[in-house]
């Protein structure tokens, strides 16, 4: 459940810094910007219901 | 525990190498497997806290003192948690906001602890 996770990222982040040094080089560079923002909103997308998973609970056991 | 152990490492190194190439995604990485290992670690706490609870019943004139434990477990750790993802993220001020607020929450939730034991001095001194 996790493992897979964390080689996605891994995976992601080598996936757009290629692509950006792509696009770099054939004179497309604002696309790279925008393609390296999109990458980190897919790990935003990927992590964020781990880390909501883990205050909820965290709320629930500690009742904070 | 040799799967915790193995992770933390794993994902340890794996952002320090991607963090060469692109460094944004070292701290996505180090967020995930901290986000794991901290449920990991809250499950195995999940036994401790029920058996404090358990305990609770014997005290029962300060069952709500275990109440106020627990619940300043939690807060340690969670303030101490973000603290250092800030830290690892290099911003330390917003870490150091993070810890301070942690600490405050704890001394109000102490307040109440605090006027009872002067009370209880008090009432032995035959105030």
């Amino acid at each position: 459940m996790s493992v897979g996770i964390i080689f996605k990222i891994a995976a992601v982040g080598i996936l757009v810094s290629v692509l950006c040094q792509l696009l770099k080089n054939s004179g497309r560079d604002d696309l790279g910007h925008l393609l390296s923002l999109t990458g980190l909103l897919v790990v935003l997308f990927w992590v964020l219901p781990y880390v909501l998973e883990l205050f909820e609970t965290m709320q629930s056991l500690f009742d904070l | 525990m040799i799967k915790i152990a193995a992770i933390g490492v794993g994902a340890a190194l794996l952002a320090a190498w991607i963090k060469t190439i692109k460094s944004e995604y070292a701290l996505w990485i180090t967020l995930a497997a901290g986000a794991f290992l901290g449920l990991a670690a809250i499950l195995k706490l999940d036994a401790i806290v029920s058996e404090l609870k358990f305990l609770q019943g014997y005290f029962s004139a300060y069952g709500s003192y275990f109440k106020l434990l627990i619940k300043i477990i939690g807060i340690t750790y969670l303030a101490e948690f973000s603290a250092d993802l800030c830290k690892d993220a290099g911003a330390n001020t917003l870490a150091s906001q993070v810890e301070m607020f942690g600490k405050l929450s704890i001394l109000v939730l102490c307040m109440p602890i605090m006027s009872s034991l002067l009370e209880t001095v008090d009432y032995f001194l035959g105030g």
